[in-house]
């Protein structure tokens, strides 16, 4: 139980894909102009993480890793080469997917979220955590506390930093630094601050 | 944006006036995580350049063929496809890079310049323009990103390329080589000092065109 | 979007069916080709990490895979049988990984390790041991290379780690590498007394590396396995077999 909750605060803290690893970076500077939008994206990654990085675990042991095939007698086969190919597949698949049921039988929730869901295909944090997920090992358990762990780690630095960038609007930059320039002396600050937090942990 | 011109254009706009980075942001998630320095990032520079010219010339050549309802998932798998082509070759003849690049390989799938120029360039113009624009827009891509991470390994190592760089040893230089620089946080404060620098270059107004940016980030999606 | 040509359902489903046997085949064949270049290259940088941790070579100094299989021909490669501490035969040594121990789940416990010696004549040389430490996500994997007198290191290689760039990947730096050499690994009654510690202590200088500001996990991680590879579970039988009997 202490390894899970272990990943999950190195997750979020410690090794914040978006401060640490600077992942997802795109949608970062284009979606944080508000702190409402922030959430939004935030817990839209939360979801998508939680779900996406389990069900790539599941279908890496079972079908591509080394030997993964031993149950249909194809035990010497290593198919690990297409995991990029499936894993981007099975996200964009359930992004669809998601997009569908929740526009179906959830519309408020679609209405909140469904701008946000076709972004996250493409944001490197949600493929960055699966392809994490083969180079260290995951079991099952810890793929999920993994998933939930790097979305909130990703939600977290994006609502803070909306925060921040809501009140830059009224600040005087200086001249040249004004949007991205400025954003990335924010985004530096904060990630300073998150180093601060490296020895966290049970 | 959407438009085709003249050759040069295509392959020369990207680097400078319409870099992809610097201007409109994109494609930051791996050129910085692995700016630490300079060898991965020329590796990293190469596998970039390497899958832009393949997806958007193959993309390019089957533009008219492609149904349009599932063009992103064609476009993603065409992608991925080089992208895993890249991995494989990189562990055959560069195993020590391809261990320090780790998973940012792969995530040049996610690598916001290739969906962009895909979809907004190769869906609209010939394969030869195509190439100039990949080969332009990786360039674009690999000056700023090989930029950052001289800089972090000169000013945090002392060294270049892994060589040692006289002057900046921590036992004899005159500068002593800062830890900082190998942290996350100075990539993103040369990210803000190169935009600013550029910002600062008369005749240069990158901001002043929103609306183009919102149109290549629209292409993200 | 300009020139959206009318679709049908089957035109859709034939293209996306041809892209879709078109990309597989093209990364199939690259692994194809590619997969034996692959294993050579993964062989060859174990070898050379072994090369590196004995400090054969100079720093800066690259070689080519018939130089790095020239130098790794010279070491004596045995197998320990970590239940006996003693060489072992069961095992052949030219086509033994230690790290397929583990797909079996004894991760925390392999029974059989490599070791390389470098002989003089009969005296042994150098020692080349493995080891390895579970770090901050994944397996650090690494060699340590004692001197003659098998108590004083003589280098160090990691090879294979996932550590977070920047911070725990500075276990890979030459430049601490470096701080290992000469330290010693047991006191003069054969005690362990290693350690990698942030408080410098001048008795303990000669056992002790400094640890990397910012790297708790990573290096206690190390030291941690450096203790249980160096103790009585891991190497020191056979080491204080070996001073006694090369």
């Amino acid at each position: 139980m202490n390894e899970l909750l272990n990943i999950i605060l190195r997750a979020i803290f410690t090794e914040n894909l978006a401060l640490a690893y600077l992942l997802g970076m795109c949608t970062f500077l284009a979606v944080s102009q508000r702190v409402q939008t922030a959430i939004g994206l935030g817990i839209a990654v939360i979801f998508v993480q939680t779900i996406t990085v389990p069900l790539n675990q599941l279908v890496f042991n079972f079908l591509l890793a080394p030997g993964a095939l031993s149950w249909a007698g194809l035990g010497h086969l290593d198919l690990g080469y297409m995991r990029f190919i499936v894993f981007i597949g099975i996200i964009a698949a359930f992004i669809q997917v998601l997009e569908q049921v929740l526009d179906r039988y959830f519309p408020d929730l679609h209405h909140a979220l469904g701008i946000y869901l076709p972004l996250l295909t493409v944001n490197c944090a949600i493929l960055g955590a699966s392809l994490f997920m083969v180079q260290r090992d995951f079991g099952f358990a810890q793929s999920l506390a993994f998933g939930f762990g790097s979305g909130a780690g990703w939600a977290l630095a994006i609502i803070m930093f909306a925060a921040i960038r809501e009140r830059l609007r009224c600040c005087d930059v200086p001249r040249g630094l004004e949007g991205h320039g400025v954003a990335f002396v924010v985004m530096g600050i904060l990630a300073i601050g998150f180093l601060g937090l490296r020895g966290v942990a049970f | 944006m959407t438009k085709g011109k003249p050759g040069g254009n295509n392959l020369l706009d990207p680097i400078t006036a319409s870099n992809p980075v610097t201007v409109h942001v994109l494609g930051l998630c791996s050129a910085l995580a692995v700016s630490i320095s300079v060898v991965p990032a020329l590796i990293m520079s190469a596998a970039v350049i390497g899958v832009l010219v393949f997806s958007n010339v193959l993309v390019s050549l089957l533009r008219h063929a492609m149904p349009h309802s599932i063009r992103l998932v064609i476009e993603v798998t065409l992608i991925a496809t080089a992208v895993a082509v890249v991995d494989e070759v990189l562990k055959a003849f560069a195993p020590d890079v391809s261990e320090v690049l780790s998973v940012f390989v792969g995530l040049i799938i996610t690598n916001c310049i290739v969906l962009a120029r895909v979809e907004n360039f190769a869906m609209h113009n010939g394969p030869w323009a195509s190439f100039l624009d990949a080969v332009g827009n990786g360039l674009g891509y690999s000056w700023v990103l090989i930029l950052v991470a001289a800089l972090r390994e000169l000013l945090g190592t002392g060294t270049l390329l892994y060589q040692p760089v006289p002057g900046l040893q921590p036992s004899s230089g005159w500068f002593q080589p800062s830890e900082f620089m190998q942290l996350t946080p100075s990539a993103f404060f040369l990210m803000a000092l190169i935009i600013w620098l550029l910002n600062r270059v008369p005749g240069r107004h990158p901001e002043e065109s929103p609306t183009r940016n919102q149109d290549d980030r629209q292409g993200d999606a | 979007m300009s020139s959206v040509k009318p679709e049908s359902t089957a035109r859709t489903l034939v293209f996306a069916g041809a892209v879709a046997l078109g990309c597989a085949l093209i990364i199939s064949a690259t692994v194809y080709w590619l997969r034996p270049l692959q294993v050579a290259a993964g062989a060859s940088s174990y070898m050379h990490a072994v090369i590196n941790a004995a400090a054969l070579v100079a720093a800066g100094q690259t070689l080519d895979e018939r130089e790095i299989l020239a130098r790794f021909q010279q070491f004596d490669v045995r197998i320990l049988d970590l239940e006996t501490g003693t060489f072992t035969r069961e095992v052949n040594p030219s086509r033994f990984d230690y790290r397929e121990q583990f797909e079996a789940g004894q991760r925390s416990q392999p029974r059989f390790m490599p070791v390389y010696l470098l002989r003089d004549g009969q005296e042994i040389h150098c020692a080349v041991l493995p080891f390895y430490a579970q770090g901050m996500w994944s397996a650090i994997h690494g060699f340590v290379a004692l001197s003659e007198d098998l108590t004083t290191i003589r280098g160090v290689a990691i090879y294979e780690h996932g550590e977070t760039p920047g911070i725990g990947d500075r276990i890979q730096a030459p430049e601490w590498l470096r701080q290992w050499q000469g330290k010693r690994i047991y006191g003069s009654n054969g005690e362990y007394l290693f350690r990698i510690s942030a408080r410098p202590d001048d008795a303990a200088a000669r056992y002790t590396v400094d640890a990397i500001t910012g790297a708790t996990v990573t290096v206690s991680a190390v030291d941690q396995a450096m203790a249980r590879w160096f103790g009585d579970e891991g190497y020191a039988p056979l080491l204080a077999e070996l001073r006694r009997a090369p």
